[in-house]
């Protein structure tokens, strides 16, 4: 009974991320999604402290809360609370924390190095530690810092504390993009119901990282979206820094970042002034992590992909490697299901993609998300088929998050909702 | 409350009972209530079997262990060390072993049936790690004086590599071909490995008999439990 309470009492700290440092209560506002990319950024940056995390972790809290406290005095407005999806976010929380709180199992790399990492902040160590842990250069850390921090309020310490966030994340980014889509707040609730059920899965919160990426895209998607509705600085900002997350989670995470850099630049009407603070903001957060991984002498990227084997590939490996491929991305998009219907849906609207903004802009990110998919295992030294069994099905997850406000949308038109 | 309403209100009460199904809510619930933290740890993981997660961390409150002890699990399972790590302890302590689902000094595995002749060692790499060699050769219903193998390794473009050929002559004693072929020659790494038999009958089933790296009687045994093992 006790780690239901603890379950509860952890979707209230959760919450605190997104009440301040910007007022959400004005629920004409998207503050509550700001609120908390803004904090996981600034998470980012104690993760780099070197300054042990139970020293500082109590405190981020109390500032929180205070901040909240005081942004719900000052809001002058008529606070009103949706009673009934705020319910529907708790309830579906505590379903899914209640399922890793059971099932507990860890995926194969939160076993190998994801948990570890996280260790080094949990057993009072800093990224200074970190950066010597053999296993560190594979990927960034932001995931497992995350994991530990919030492990960190758990009163028993149980590991899986920790990893609940990864649902409040997931869970956050589904109500964004489901809650003003419909005029019915029925319909909302039913497709935001609708849009965990299709796609909540244990694996996703079993410490893997891919769920990270997932939901940052969601949410990257939905900034874009609103950005060519409402044309303001504010919102690629937000992109900028959920990009940053993008490039701290996983060394893929840096694909799906560059990937978001390129078609935003090259598909979304920007003014020059947006289009410069944009790029030189991204160019900074890049330089950021290099300088950061310079100083931490960290390799930036430890993945195995040599420029010498890619050039010594003989014909038959390539045509090996682009059967077996195609073979099973074929597969996982059907499994998946949001890969197989997006290039579908883009082949109807062939005639509206130099039309419409956001329609270009899927189809881009769809062909390069299609080429680094092929890129990444063709370029990998590595038995092309077991990279594929035991990888592509989390490539494919990740990626799929960016198509889901997409399908909303056009699932709406051809329902003529 | 019009038809549409009722509708709406149907397909949220049906996507909310999809949702308790799919993520067995009351399944896991009862679990939550029934068994502690650590009991449900030892229930997914093991005591001593699978990755005997369960005795990992008994071993770890039991001798209050503060390093981190070279771990080696006889069953293919994912690493086990995250469930006892020590951060502050750069490398692992070589002279302290946990041995976990020993299974003795050798071991017989059955070959998977590849194709034509060849057959496979299946997870080589890992099995390499753990055992020192092939120490024999078990054929059924095999009544010939010798065989005749070739050794394999599949390379990154799919194509078969022959390591080596040999001629075994049978044990009459055992039975048996020994061949002690030591795994570390074939640089296993990921690579997938296969034996050829050249003169045998289709569907026979071909047994490798593996010999272990780490026997027992070299260690001082500090803690057992079955088949798992805490030596230095």
């Amino acid at each position: 009974m006790f780690e239901i309470i603890e379950i509860f009492y952890m979707f209230g700290i959760f919450l605190l991320f997104c009440v301040a440092p910007l007022n959400a209560f004005n629920i004409k506002t998207n503050n509550l999604y700001f609120n908390l990319i803004i904090n996981l950024n600034l998470l980012l940056l104690f993760s780099l402290l070197p300054l042990q995390m139970s020293k500082y972790a109590i405190y981020i809290l109390f500032f929180l809360f205070f901040f909240g406290i005081k942004n719900y005095y000052s809001f002058k407005g008529k606070l009103k609370i949706d009673k009934s999806r705020t319910v529907l976010i708790f309830l579906s929380f505590i379903i899914i924390s209640i399922q890793v709180a059971s099932q507990l199992e860890l995926g194969w790399d939160a076993k190998w190095f994801w948990h570890i990492k996280s260790l080094f902040y949990s057993q009072d160590n800093t990224f200074l530690e970190l950066s010597n842990y053999i296993y560190n250069d594979f990927h960034p850390h932001l995931g497992s810092f995350l994991w530990a921090f919030f492990r960190g309020f758990s009163i028993n310490g149980h590991e899986y504390i920790g990893r609940l966030f990864y649902v409040f994340y997931y869970i956050i980014s589904i109500h964004f993009i489901s809650n003003n889509i419909f005029k019915n707040k029925i319909e909302n609730t039913i497709l935001y119901l609708f849009l965990i059920v299709f796609t909540q899965n244990y694996v996703f919160f079993s410490g893997l990282q891919e769920i990270l990426i997932f939901t940052t895209l969601v949410f990257i998607s939905k900034f874009i979206l609103i950005f060519i509705n409402e044309k303001k600085l504010i919102y690629l900002f937000l992109i900028t820094l959920c990009l940053n997350l993008l490039i701290w989670f996983k060394a893929e995470g840096i694909a799906y970042a560059s990937m978001c850099f390129l078609i935003i630049n090259l598909n979304l009407k920007i003014k020059m002034r947006f289009r410069i603070i944009f790029n030189l903001l991204i160019l900074s957060f890049v330089l950021f992590k290099s300088l950061i991984y310079k100083f931490f002498q960290i390799k930036i990227n430890d993945q195995p992909y040599y420029l010498e084997y890619v050039l010594n590939l003989d014909l038959e490996t390539i045509i090996y490697k682009l059967y077996n491929i195609l073979l099973y991305l074929s597969y996982y998009s059907l499994k998946n299901i949001i890969l197989f219907i997006v290039p579908i849906i883009i082949i109807l609207n062939y005639k509206n993609i130099f039309k419409d903004e956001y329609l270009r802009l899927i189809f881009t990110f769809f062909t390069l998300n299609i080429i680094f998919i092929f890129s990444a295992y063709m370029f990998r030294e590595m038995e092309v088929v077991f990279a594929l069994k035991t990888t592509i099905d989390r490539i494919v997850l990740s990626s799929s998050g960016f198509y889901l406000v997409f399908l909303i949308i056009q699932i709406k038109k051809y329902l003529k909702i | 409350m019009n038809k549409k309403k009722i509708i709406s209100l149907f397909i949220l009460f049906t996507l909310i009972i999809i949702f308790f199904l799919k993520t067995s809510f009351f399944k896991n619930l009862a679990n939550i209530l029934q068994f502690n933290e650590s009991e449900r740890v030892k229930k997914i993981y093991g005591y001593c079997e699978g990755e005997s997660i369960g005795y990992l961390k008994y071993l770890k409150k039991r001798y209050a262990i503060k390093n981190n002890p070279k771990i080696l699990n006889y069953k293919h399972f994912p690493p086990v060390s995250w469930s006892i790590y020590e951060t502050s302890e750069k490398d692992s302590n070589e002279n302290q072993l946990i041995i976990l689902n020993y299974p003795g000094k050798e071991i017989d595995i059955e070959l998977n049936h590849y194709k034509d002749n060849f057959y496979e060692l299946q997870d080589s790499y890992y099995y390499s790690t753990l055992f020192e060699s092939i120490k024999k050769i078990k054929i059924k219903n095999f009544m010939e004086p010798n065989v005749s193998i070739e050794l394999y390794i599949k390379n990154k473009s799919n194509e078969l590599i022959v390591k080596k050929k040999i001629q075994v002559l049978k044990n009459n004693v055992t039975n048996d071909f020994p061949i002690n072929q030591k795994l570390t020659d074939f640089e296993m790494s990921e690579k997938r490995f296969f034996l050829k038999f050249n003169n045998i009958k289709k569907d026979t089933k071909i047994f490798a008999t593996l010999k272990n790296r780490y026997n027992l009687d070299d260690y001082k045994i500090i803690d057992k439990f079955k088949n798992c093992y805490f030596v230095e």
